[in-house]
């Protein structure tokens, strides 16, 4: 990790510990959902980064949060032990499909992915073993030893840890050759090619290692909301990750799912005033930004404020001098 | 069973794969040769549906004439849902253009809703309830849609082969090259998704005597438009035509015997066929970005 | 030795016939010009030599091994490289960055060394670096080597595409149209560099419609007209062509 990347982790996590303290435990709630939204997303910008749309989110995610509803109240199994099958389920299942899919290229990975998340939903609310369309309820909560995780202040906490250590990979991962590879493919896919990156195989470990954290975050949620159904794993969850990388700016992979997350968490507060008219409002919002700040709020930072900042700072970064 | 109800269920597949294979089409068209998905085109279903309701009741006018208005209505709206919308994105790329078809889908259905919806939630079915049985047990009314489905899709096979068709495909292949042989890229855009819609709404405006139209019709047909693309081969168009008839018969008899379970059955037939066939069934895919 | 072999290549794109049974053979060390008037096929037959095609009839043979089948990652792997007609660079990266992604297949620590950013996977990275730094003073760029790629004059930007070509450690490198669009300054210190680098041993074949540069810089030119060959020979010949000067002519009057 560069150090700067090290300096605004650190500072990042040190700041996002005391919240439960700070804010009290509604604010708390809801910092949770802005930062397990935030993740969703940053699984979808990881895999744009190697030039790949995914509208899969919810599918994997629902493999986590059912496997890990189905091994705790059907079989006992510890929670964390869940976690990491689940994990391991929506790799291996993931391999199998889009070994076929990452070949054909961009367009036709995104209509799998769209198809692959409504069958795993539909297998989940029509089988009675997954609960149909009630799901599965009554989850036991997460415990290291006699220690549950039921109160909003450890359920925080268990979320942070998630976050950190998917951010920690994530940034390993960025820095390395691997991560390399994606940028070269995301910056020009013939380039990419012959400089003898296999693309294939770059983009198939960068989509598995999205489907590994989705499945994680599909446990923790679980574990959060103590039951599993197939309504919350709807495809309205990957449109609306979407829409949030939109909102945020989708050049920044790192801070932009959250920023944009976050802004997405309160639009609909507002909306919820305008009632049935909520969809077309959002729809009418997505359309704005498609129109008129297709880079996001992030891309807008980038033209606007980062020159005055360079300006009074006077200090540029390299290639970037006026001449 | 009976014959009877085999040759039923057999009809009813066979009108569902008409539609499918008309909407399918207007799809991978624009899918092939604008290089975007308009997941807007359920909605142009919908409203041609309701366009062709409207001419019939409202203005009185007979069947065809109706059928006419819905395509050159939705094919109106979709050029100018092209230049209002879908021009000033292109640039911005495959995922913004998108989203927009998707959120102005959004709108059209939402809006609809809102303004009709407590109106009439659902059309009335028969708007021809005069036909009667013809031949021995199919209703003349569902032959009509088997019909109507075969003679636009044969039209759109000649229409490929006019110069525009063939400015279409040309531009499907390569822009850029066609745009050196004196293709205006921009046209070609324009007409393509514009006869998307209008295919959509014309297929919208033949079932609505059938089958009931519906305010929710447009996204139940956007997915079903999806999976027969997938199954036909992204891009293809004969693909998407032989796709579509299998995955209307398929669900007709799935949903006969097996009910709740014939959407896992479609899709475990399409990752099956995926899986030994990438490339979807036959014919030449339209060449998609990003290979 | 012969480095690069084409036998009977055709390329076809339905009825078009952008390549026609093309026979080809490039020596190790020379520096080859591949010629002919626009849409002559020249760049579909390096798009079918570095596999972003594939020979609809015939092979592609390359240090003895036929690659005609090959994906173009593994073609480079094998030490074929090339830059493009457009100039693709990575735009939003600096100089150096770009040149840097050319090491990629030369750095193998293995992904589990790579992930843990162990002392091998630095090292490598390190070597990556000087190396690269080294290609970028060849090339003249050190300059400019923080600006972003984006950002460079036409120029530089050719320049670049060949660096990061370079950057891939190759041992044949084909190069498509090097010099359009430089100015004549330019022109003579890409010449310059493309004898340096056959020079450090690699064989060069370069398509390119500036007469001057190909006649003066190649050791044996290729002469392509509507897919086929119609000429091969030492320069002074080609200039003497009949059917290569009709070729041409003939396309101007058009």
């Amino acid at each position: 990790m560069t150090r700067n990347q090290r300096i605004c982790f650190a500072v990042f996590f040190l700041l996002m510990i005391p919240v439960p303290w700070l804010l009290g435990p509604f604010m708390t709630q809801i910092v949770i959902l802005v930062i397990t939204s935030g993740m969703l997303a940053l699984a979808f910008t990881h895999t744009l980064k190697c030039g790949l749309l995914r509208f899969d989110i919810a599918g994997w995610w629902a493999v986590g949060g059912y496997t890990t509803a189905v091994l705790t109240t059907k079989y006992g199994v510890s929670f964390w032990l869940s976690m990491l099958i689940g994990g391991l389920i929506a790799v291996a299942i993931g391999y199998l499909i889009f070994i076929v899919a990452i070949p054909r290229g961009m367009i036709a990975f995104f209509m799998v992915g769209m198809v692959v998340a409504m069958i795993i939903t539909q297998v989940f609310s029509a089988s009675e073993y997954f609960g149909g369309w009630g799901g599965i309820a009554n989850i036991p909560p997460p415990s290291i030893g006699s220690f549950q995780f039921i109160s909003k202040p450890s359920l925080y906490y268990l979320g942070l840890a998630l976050l950190a250590l998917q951010l920690f990979v994530l940034l390993l991962l960025y820095n390395s050759r691997i991560g390399r590879a994606w940028s070269a493919i995301g910056g020009g896919l013939k380039l990419a090619k012959s400089l003898g990156i296999d693309i294939v195989k770059y983009r198939m470990v960068n989509v598995l290692v999205g489907n590994f954290f989705l499945a994680l975050l599909g446990s923790y949620y679980a574990a959060y909301s103590l039951s599993v159904s197939p309504m919350s794993f709807s495809t309205g969850v990957s449109i609306n990750v979407m829409v949030a990388v939109l909102i945020g700016g989708m050049f920044h992979s790192i801070s932009a799912p959250f920023i944009g997350s976050a802004i997405l968490y309160f639009i609909p507060e507002y909306l919820r005033s305008t009632g049935e008219f909520s969809s077309i409002i959002l729809a009418l919002i997505t359309i704005f930004i498609i129109l008129f700040m297709p880079m996001g709020l992030l891309g807008l930072f980038d033209r606007w404020v980062m020159p005055l900042i360079f300006r009074l700072t006077k200090r540029y970064p390299p290639g970037m001098q006026p001449a | 069973m009976t014959l009877g109800l085999f040759t039923q269920i057999l009809v009813n597949g066979l009108i569902m794969g008409g539609i499918y294979a008309m909407v399918a089409s207007g799809f991978t068209l624009t899918l092939g040769v604008v290089k975007i998905f308009n997941f807007a085109q359920g909605q142009f279903y919908m409203l041609g549906a309701y366009v062709c309701f409207g001419v019939v009741t409202a203005l009185g006018m007979p069947y065809p004439v109706a059928l006419l208005a819905s395509f050159v209505s939705m094919f109106l709206l979709g050029a100018l849902f092209y230049f209002g919308v879908i021009h000033k994105t292109l640039a911005s790329g495959f995922f913004h253009t998108w989203l927009i078809t998707v959120s102005f889908g959004t709108i059209i259905g939402q809006g609809a809703l809102l303004t009709f919806g407590n109106k009439a939630g659902v059309m009335p079915a028969v708007i021809e309830g005069a036909y009667n049985i013809g031949g021995v047990i199919i209703p003349q009314g569902k032959l009509l849609v088997i019909g109507g489905a075969i003679i636009i899709m044969v039209a759109l096979y000649y229409f490929m082969r006019t110069k525009i068709g063939t400015s279409m495909l040309a531009a499907a292949e390569n822009v850029g090259v066609a745009g050196l042989m004196g293709i205006n890229a921009t046209q070609v855009f324009w007409v393509t998704t514009a006869v998307g819609c209008a295919l959509c709404g014309f297929a919208g405006g033949l079932i609505a005597p059938v089958f009931a139209a519906s305010l929710f019709m447009g996204q139940t047909i956007l997915m079903k438009a999806l999976f027969v693309v997938m199954v036909g081969g992204m891009g293809s168009m004969s693909g998407a035509l032989i796709a579509a008839f299998l995955v209307g018969i398929a669900e007709s008899f799935g949903f006969q015997y097996v009910g709740q379970w014939d959407l896992i059955l479609i899709f475990g037939f399409i990752a099956v066929l995926l899986y030994f066939k990438p490339g979807g069934l036959i014919g030449k895919p339209l060449p998609l970005p990003g290979e | 030795m012969t480095l690069l072999e084409c036998r009977n290549v055709s390329k076809n794109f339905g009825k078009l016939q952008a390549v026609a049974n093309v026979d080809l053979s490039v020596e190790k060390g020379e520096i080859r010009g591949l010629i002919g008037p626009n849409g002559a096929g020249k760049t579909t037959l390096f798009d079918v030599i570095t596999g972003f095609y594939r020979p609809s009839t015939g092979q592609v043979i390359y240090q003895d091994g036929d690659i005609s089948k090959l994906e173009p990652h593994k073609i480079s792997q094998k030490g074929l490289a090339r830059t493009f007609q457009q100039t693709f660079l990575f735009g939003f990266s600096s100089v150096f960055d770009n040149v840097l992604a050319g090491f990629h297949m030369r750095c193998r620590a293995g992904s589990l060394q790579e992930f843990s950013h162990s002392r091998h996977a630095c090292m490598l990275d390190k070597q990556a670096r000087d190396e690269a730094m080294e290609i970028i003073n060849f090339m003249g760029l050190a300059p400019v080597q923080f600006m972003w790629a984006m950002g460079l004059t036409h120029g530089y930007q050719r320049m670049l595409g060949v660096a990061v070509a370079l950057a891939t450690g190759p041992t044949m490198l084909l190069l498509d149209e090097p010099v359009t669009g430089m100015n004549p300054t330019e022109k003579t210190q890409m010449m310059g560099l493309i004898r340096k680098i056959r020079d450090r041993g690699i064989t060069v074949m370069l398509v390119e419609h500036d007469m001057k540069t190909v006649m003066d810089i190649c050791d044996k030119i290729t002469v392509l007209n509507y897919g086929r060959k119609i000429a091969e020979g030492l320069p002074d010949e080609i200039k003497q062509n009949k059917e290569v000067i009709e070729a041409y002519l003939g396309r101007e009057g058009e």
